[in-house]
Parts: structure tokens; C-alpha cells; sequence
């Protein structure tokens, strides 16, 4: 038994594919949700501080849709996503009008409302004992994945059809956001970014480029939460504390502002750690422990910000390009 | 530098006043006339006693959301700053008072020991936190990023320390005082008084002291501060101990009726106080005492006809409606809001 | 110049402008015109409204009253980016390159009508392919003319000041102007680099026949370059005409000195 003796820290679990798996899925659920962030933060230079907010608006949208509409669930993915557009733009259009910190207020404080009430709206919801009995489809959709595996030789393994979904997902949406970022639209975010004042003097409807952009990570947000939904096969408002906008964070500026391969590796980084970190046998309650870990984010994200802002692979002179 | 409010507010004060008072007015009466309005309806159709008893609950709640929402909004107003840890400044507050009684001290002591440690701690972060890093000169995103940092890595740490499970605060939550058909507890009524009482001080230290009088200088404009001579540093450091010693304040106020002090006691307050903030017009401190009061009696109100579990949504509501309508906020300026 | 009369061949034709900040009237019900071809400057002491009119003009500031007209077309109160299509481009005292934008980019950003800057089109490329190629060939032309071809790589944040004052220059044409509104153009600029950027300005009005409206505080290149001056004082236009009339006019000479030791020339 391999051991790092003080921390008491088995390191086995890193040739278990299952802890890889779950890795995976994990890493590119954030993936997505953050590849949102980085659209609107990285990209548009607006502030999103509730995509969590988004997230968990898709995601219950699908599942309330499922569970107390009878909806088709193929239906409600498209659904879901429209529901988060409109809360997006529910959001979006008072505030994005305004200076930058309205919005960033006007993000966060939506993302608080949203699962408070979801946590209250028991009978939409189902409160704070969940929401469940979303995932027949999936489940029957999984099933013959497992059966595709099978014909060329991989034996079903718990999760695993959930992972190539999910790594299919996050490759498609982040070559998609690739290119709109590099088309004309891209751009004008860009031009926004660095000057919205310009680009308006330009002849740029900045607030409704604004709009698309927020409307776009949500949409990203909602994807994210199938899934997260589909993963955890129940829908409850901690799923979705705003801790996750500050993971999105973290893995945005880990990777750099602005770059897109960099969320990719930022969210596997950090969901590694996260993870990874679950391993460690502290002489503490659980409850201490999860604290433990949030503190941690916290203090990551504060020094990430102070001392190293361009990321692990962002260019710091991009920094300083916008100060003179 | 061809701004001609900015050099008009330094050259002729008198007039300046004159007018922004003039504004303000129009603003404050059509709210008010309006707050009456629905007051009166309510009144009508739920009762006149559940509307009496409604209002005595949003005094009380509008204490701790005033009190916290005007240290939120001069930390803004001096500094730029978007406190996203203000509510884990109230929770502090309350935690301190729990130390306080731990350490045996009467609880009239505990609350003023509560009061001055969340100031020191706005002290302390200023100087090794705050300050340095305005040195560095860091972008907005990156203040508004180290404010989320720091309010996930607090809440969390104090939950490290404290454990999960909730406080006893220390007073008596069961005996009550009844006017008439009306019922307040004797806690609420005492912490009611003294959060008026911390109001009324505030706001008369804002409009009577040349201190007071500074703050807001600054929070108008740093540029202006700067020209007119007025020791920034000095003020940001009184703004940080004012701004910390009143959210410690309002979070013990909250925690003594309440009974129990839990981790995340501020992190539940702080999207009203945020709404109370946007409501006064960011950066106004009279404004965010009236928002304070304003968001509390919305929220309590509001539990006259939706279903109370709801009233937190309302503080939300206002918000947005706010912004639509009037971004400012009631005593706000237009200039400087729009992106 | 009477008002009424001159507004039938005028391009810009700006009535009864008014906006306050908090109470305080920075623009006092402004009138002037601007005629086609012509190189107008708007002048007055530091403080006079100039850059709030320019601002309501241009629709970055919502004013209290007015009308203004392009051409005859009203666009008093329409949003910045309404205006800017119209014809009627703004550049800004305080240069706004897009620093981290290639200055290729920059130019390539401000061509009008590319229907890959919708998000339904974008990422339909053979949409926009013929677009963004013309773009391109009429940006590096612009960028030759104005000397910055060799920069067309670069992070528009690695210019110099000067040539960020030239590439916003380039940049405004891109969106092929009907008339140009230069907001202080020379301020912050050394003399030898004030010489070049006057003589563009010129060049645009001689082989382009572009409309110029610029502030300045400078009297010195305002008389020397311009054909027709409106002067501003506290808010009001106070008197316009062409250079030699109003450099002689009481008025103005009173609303300099009377700005006192305030009124700034630049060194």
C-alpha cells in the first residue's frame, strides 16, 4: 500500500478507472458550465456571477417538465434550455444596460433567489427532498451505449456512457463557442471587451450583443445541469450553492482568461483535485471536512486572482496591454 | 477634466445642494405616497391587525437590512468595492457574541465585543488584504473575484471553527410584549430600539461631522476627496471599522430574537441587504438605511398574500423592479449608472 | 449665420440642445450647423459644454431637449450605434484602441453590414467569406494611407500614442462617414505629430470630401484650419462665423478672459 504517511493519504485510488470516471464526468460537466463563464467573462468582459443560477434553472426546468408535465425528456432538454435563455434575459435586460457591477449583483443575487426557491416551492419542486423520476429515458438510452460497447469488446462499467455523452458534449460546445468566438460576432464581444464605448461609436448594438452572449452561457449553463442532473439521478437546491460560479471561476482562471483549450484543462485540474482530495483521512467530521474543502476554493481563488491572474497558460502581457 | 457637474459641485456648493434636494424630494414622496397606498390596501383587504402585526415584523427585519446595508454601500461608495463577504461580516458578528457568552461575559458585553471584533476585522483585511491589493492596482473583475473568494473562504472557515451545528445566541426569545391585539418579543422590541437608535446615529454622524461629512465627499467622488484634501487612507480605515462594526451589529441583532446563530446566517441576509443597496442607490448611505427599512416591510407585507416561505424572493423582485425603473435608486444621481 | 436659413443646406443641423446634470445646465439650449464639405470647430473656454454637447449629439448622452438632424433625418435621442450607421462617426478624446485586438482587427471590426456579426450567421463562413474579404482589402488600403501597415498584426496596445490616434483615425473610416466628429484630437499630442494628424484631417476633406466637425481648444489651429467656428460659452453657442469674424467678436474675447486664469491653452 502506496502511503504519504503524515497526510494519510492512500494514492490507490488513482489506478481505480472508476475514480477516473468520475473524474471525467465531473470535469466535463464543469467544462461546459464553464466554458459559459469564460464566454461572458473572458470574451464579453461581462461579469456573470449566476451561472449556477442558470444551471439550475435548466436543469429543473427539464426535470419539472419530465416529472409533473409528462413531457417527453428529449422534449424537455430543448425546453430546458429555452426556460434558461428566458431567465437569462429576464436578468440580462435590466441590468446589462447598466454599470458593470449592477450586473454582477443582479447575477448573483438571481442565482440566490433560484435556489431559494427551490427550496421553498415544494410542490414544484419537491423541496429540499429532491426531484427525481427524470432519467427513464437516459437510462434506457445508456443501456444501449452499453450494448454499442459491448459489440466492440468494452465491458459495461457503471457511468461510463454518461462520460462519452458528456466528453462528446463538452468537445462539440467547445469547438462550437471556438468558432463564434473567431467569427465577426466573436469579434464585436471582443470589441466590448476591451471598450464598449468604442465599439458602440463603432455602430455596435453592444447591449444586444451583450444579451447574446449571456443567453449563450446559459443555454451552456443548462447543459451543464442535465449533466449534473443526470449523474446524480436527483435534483435538490445544494446542488446548485453559488460555490459552483466560483468553481466556473477557478477553473476560468486557471486555464486564462480568454482561452478556450484552457477551460478544458482548468476543470479536469481542478475536479482531480477536488476529488483526489476526498482521499485524505483527516480525524475530522464530515461536515468539518466539506468546509475544509470550500475554504480552500475560496483561498485558491484569492490567490489565483492576486498573484497569478493570466492563469497557468494565459499571457500576462495581455494584462498589462489594457493598463497603459 | 471638462465635467462641468464635477467642477461645478466644487465651486458652488450652495447650489449644488439646493437642487439635488429639490430632486430628491419628488422621488421620496411619490415612494412613500405609494408605500401608504399599498399599506392601505392590504389594511382593506387582509385585515388591519395582520397588516399592524406585518409592520412590526418589517421594522424589525428592516433594522438588520438597513444596518447592514449601509456599511455595504459606503465600503462602495469609498472604495468601488462590491463586498461580497458583507454578509459573512454579519455571521462574524454573531459568532463573536456566541464567544463572548462562551467566555462568560454578560451578554450585554458579548454584543458590544461582537460589535468591535467584526470592526477589527474589517481593520484586518484592509491592511493585508484590501489595501495591498488596490496597490497593485488590479481590475474590477479582479476585486469583484477576490470579494467572492473571500466571502466563500470566511463562511466556510467559520463553519471550520464553529461546526456545522447551530448556536444558542444567548437571550430570552419567549417572553413577549403585546399592544393591544399586537405582539412583539421582548428581544425584537429591545434590539428594534437599539437598531433605530444605531440608525438615527448614523445618520447623524453622516450630516453633523466634518468626518461624516468626508465619508460621503469620498463616496460622491475619489478624485474630488483627493483635490479637496481630504486623509483617504484615514477614511477608508474609519469605513472599514464602520462598515464591520455595523454589519457585526446587525448580524447580532438578527441572531438574539432569532435565538440561534448558524454558519450561514449572513449568506441568507445578504441578497436582501443587496436589494436594500440598489434600492438607496449604490454608494448612498441615507439611502440604503431607507432601503434597509423599505425591503423589510416589502418582505413582510408581502407574507400577507403569498406564501411566507416566498418573502425572500420579494427583496429579489424590488430589485429587479428597481433597476427598470429607476437604476439610481431613490436617492441616487442618473449620471454614472449607465454601462 | 442666421439659424433658420442655414439649416435648409446644412448636414448637421443641431437645435435647441439643452442637458442638465443634478440641476446644473452644462448645455443651454445649443443651436448651430454644419455644412457639407465644410471643416467646422466647436470651441469655448474649459467647461463651456462642448464635449456634453458632442456627447448628445452622438447619443452617449440622453439630453433633456433638442432636435438634431443628419441630412435632414432626425436622430436626436436615437441610441450611439443608430447614429454611428447613419453616417455620423465619433472619435473620442482619449483614444480607444482595442488593446488587446490585433489593429488589424480593429479596422475589420468597424466595416459596416457583415453579416457574420449576426449569431445566426456566424457560423455559416461562405455567408460572410465575400464580406470580411472586401473588408480586409479596404482596411490595409486605409491602414497603407494612414502609415500603419507594418502594425497590422499587432496588438493595437503596442502602438504608440500617436499611432493610436491615427489607427482610431483609419478605424472611423471603415465605416465610410458622412461626417466626422473629432472630439479634441490634438490633445496629449506633441507638435510634430499634431502637424501629421491635421494634415489627414485635411487630406480626408480634399480627396474624400468628408465633413469635419471637431472640438479644440487650440485657437491657434482652429482659426489656421478651419473654415467655420461655433463658439461656446457656459453652456450656449454663443456666437459662429468664420474665423477672422469671430476671432474679433467682443463676445468671444470676453468669454476667454472671463474664464480667466482657467481657460487653458496648451503649452
Amino acid at each position: 500500500m502506496i502511503q504519504l504517511g503524515l497526510l494519510g493519504l492512500t494514492v490507490e485510488f488513482l489506478w481505480n478507472v472508476d475514480f477516473w470516471i468520475n473524474v471525467g464526468v465531473l470535469a466535463t460537466t464543469y467544462g461546459v458550465f464553464a466554458l459559459g463563464i469564460q464566454l461572458n467573462v473572458g470574451t464579453t468582459g461581462i461579469f456573470n456571477f449566476g451561472q449556477a443560477g442558470f444551471m439550475a434553472v435548466g436543469s429543473y426546468g427539464m426535470g419539472i417538465l419530465v416529472v409533473k408535465a409528462d413531457a417527453s425528456f428529449w422534449l424537455a432538454l430543448v425546453l430546458g434550455i429555452l426556460i434558461a435563455i428566458a431567465a437569462a434575459l429576464l436578468v440580462g435586460l435590466p441590468s446589462l444596460r447598466l454599470r458593470a457591477d449592477y450586473f454582477a449583483i443582479s447575477t448573483l443575487a438571481f442565482s440566490e433567489i433560484v435556489r431559494y426557491v427551490a427550496d421553498n416551492w415544494d410542490g414544484l419542486t419537491g423541496g429540499n427532498l429532491g426531484l427525481f423520476g427524470y432519467t427513464d429515458s437516459w437510462t434506457a438510452a445508456s443501456a444501449r451505449i452499453d450494448a454499442l460497447l459491448e459489440r466492440v469488446g468494452v465491458a459495461p462499467r457503471f457511468l461510463l456512457p454518461l462520460l462519452l455523452v458528456n466528453v462528446s458534449i463538452l468537445l462539440a460546445s467547445t469547438l462550437l463557442v471556438l468558432l463564434l468566438v473567431r467569427s465577426p460576432w466573436g469579434r464585436v464581444l471582443r470589441a466590448i471587451r476591451e471598450d464598449e464605448d468604442a465599439a458602440r461609436s463603432l455602430g455596435k448594438n453592444t447591449f444586444a450583443y451583450k444579451l447574446q452572449s449571456l443567453s449563450l452561457a446559459s443555454s451552456l449553463a443548462a447543459v451543464a445541469g442535465y449533466m449534473l442532473a443526470i449523474n446524480i439521478s436527483i435534483l435538490s437546491p445544494a446542488n446548485f450553492e453559488p460555490v459552483l460560479t466560483a468553481y466556473g471561476y477557478v477553473i476560468v482562471i486557471l486555464g486564462g482568461l480568454g482561452s478556450y483549450a484552457g477551460v478544458v484543462v482548468g476543470s479536469l485540474l481542478l475536479i482531480f483535485v477536488l476529488e483526489a482530495t476526498r482521499y485524505l483521512e483527516l480525524p475530522l467530521s464530515d461536515a468539518r471536512i466539506a468546509a475544509l474543502r470550500f475554504m480552500i476554493v475560496g483561498a485558491v481563488l484569492m490567490a489565483l486572482v492576486v498573484f497569478r491572474p493570466q492563469g497557468l497558460f494565459g499571457r500576462r502581457e495581455e494584462l498589462t496591454l489594457r493598463a497603459r | 477634466m471638462s465635467d462641468p457637474a464635477l467642477l461645478d459641485a466644487g465651486a458652488r456648493p450652495g447650489r449644488l445642494a439646493a437642487t439635488t434636494a429639490g430632486l430628491r424630494r419628488r422621488p421620496l414622496l411619490g415612494f412613500a405616497l405609494g408605500a401608504v397606498a399599498i399599506a392601505l390596501l392590504l389594511g382593506a383587504l387582509e385585515g388591519w391587525r395582520e397588516l399592524g402585526q406585518a409592520t412590526i415584523n418589517g421594522i424589525v427585519a428592516g433594522n438588520y437590512f438597513a444596518l447592514g446595508a449601509v456599511g455595504l454601500t459606503l465600503i462602495f461608495g469609498v472604495l468601488r468595492l462590491v463586498n461580497f463577504a458583507h454578509g459573512e461580516f454579519l455571521t462574524f458578528g454573531a459568532y463573536m457574541l456566541v464567544a463572548g457568552n462562551a467566555l462568560g461575559l454578560p451578554l450585554l458585553a458579548s454584543a458590544v465585543f461582537g460589535v468591535l471584533a467584526t470592526a477589527a476585522l474589517g481593520l484586518l483585511l484592509e491592511v493585508g488584504l484590501w489595501r495591498p491589493v488596490r496597490r497593485k492596482r488590479v481590475g474590477e473583475l479582479q476585486l469583484l473575484l477576490l470579494a467572492l473568494g473571500l466571502a466563500f473562504f470566511m463562511r466556510n472557515a467559520i463553519a471550520f471553527v464553529a461546526g456545522p451545528e447551530d448556536r444558542r445566541a444567548g437571550a430570552n426569545v419567549t417572553a413577549g410584549v403585546h399592544v393591544g391585539d399586537l405582539r412583539i418579543g421582548r428581544t425584537e422590541l429591545i434590539v428594534t430600539l437599539v437598531g433605530i437608535c444605531a440608525i438615527v446615529a448614523v445618520a447623524v454622524v453622516l450630516r453633523s461631522t466634518s468626518l461624516g461629512r468626508q465619508t460621503r465627499a469620498l463616496a460622491d467622488s475619489i478624485q474630488l476627496a483627493e483635490t479637496t484634501g481630504i486623509d483617504t487612507d484615514r477614511i477608508v480605515l474609519i469605513t472599514w471599522a464602520t462598515s464591520g462594526g455595523l454589519a457585526g451589529l446587525a448580524g447580532i441583532l438578527y441572531a438574539l430574537p432569532a435565538g440561534t446563530v448558524q454558519p450561514n446566517l449572513g449568506f441568507g441576509l445578504i441578497l436582501s441587504i443587496f436589494a436594500a443597496v440598489v434600492v438607496g442607490g449604490i454608494g448612498n448611505a441615507y439611502g440604503a438605511l431607507a432601503g434597509g427599512l423599505l425591503i423589510g416591510l416589502a418582505q413582510e407585507w408581502s407574507t400577507l398574500v403569498i406564501d411566507p416561505a416566498m418573502k425572500v424572493a420579494v427583496g429579489f423582485a424590488v430589485l429587479i423592479a428597481t433597476l427598470l425603473v429607476r437604476p439610481q435608486g431613490l436617492f441616487g444621481r442618473a449620471r454614472g449608472v449607465e454601462g | 449665420m442666421p439659424a433658420e436659413s442655414a439649416s435648409q443646406s446644412a448636414l448637421l443641423s443641431v437645435r435647441g440642445v439643452t442637458k442638465r446634470f443634478a440641476g446644473v445646465v452644462a448645455v443651454d439650449g445649443a443651436s448651430f450647423d454644419v455644412a457639407p464639405r465644410s471643416l467646422t470647430a466647436l470651441i469655448g473656454p474649459n467647461g463651456a459644454g462642448k464635449s456634453t454637447l458632442f456627447n448628445v449629439v452622438t447619443g452617449f448622452t440622453r439630453g433633456d431637449a433638442g432636435d438634431v438632424r443628419l441630412d435632414g433625418e432626425p436622430i436626436y435621442g436615437r441610441s450611439p450605434h443608430a447614429i454611428a450607421r447613419r453616417g455620423l462617426v465619433r472619435t473620442f478624446q482619449l483614444t480607444k484602441a482595442l488593446a488587446v485586438m490585433s489593429v488589424l482587427d480593429n479596422m475589420l471590426l468597424a466595416a459596416p453590414g457583415n453579416p457574420g456579426e449576426r449569431l445566426g450567421l456566424a457560423l455559416l463562413r461562405p455567408i460572410w467569406r465575400r464580406a470580411e474579404r472586401a473588408a480586409r482589402e479596404r482596411a490595409l488600403e486605409l491602414l497603407d494611407v494612414f502609415g500603419l501597415s507594418a502594425h497590422a498584426g499587432d496588438y493595437a496596445g503596442t502602438l504608440s500614442g500617436g499611432q493610436r490616434k491615427l489607427l482610431e483615425l483609419a478605424r472611423a473610416l471603415m465605416l465610410e462617414p458622412r461626417i466626422l466628429l473629432l472630439d479634441e484630437p490634438l490633445a496629449g499630442v506633441n507638435r510634430t505629430l499634431a502637424r501629421s494628424l491635421l494634415e489627414h484631417i485635411e487630406a480626408l476633406r480634399a480627396e474624400r470630401g468628408l465633413t469635419i466637425l471637431l472640438v479644440e481648444h487650440d485657437m491657434d489651429v482652429v482659426m489656421r484650419h478651419s473654415d467655420t467656428v461655433v463658439v461656446m460659452a457656459e453652456g450656449k453657442v454663443i456666437t459662429s462665423g468664420r474665423p477672422a469674424d469671430v476671432q474679433r467678436d467682443p463676445r468671444v474675447v470676453e468669454a476667454y478672459l472671463g474664464a480667466g486664469a482657467s481657460s487653458e491653452r496648451r503649452p
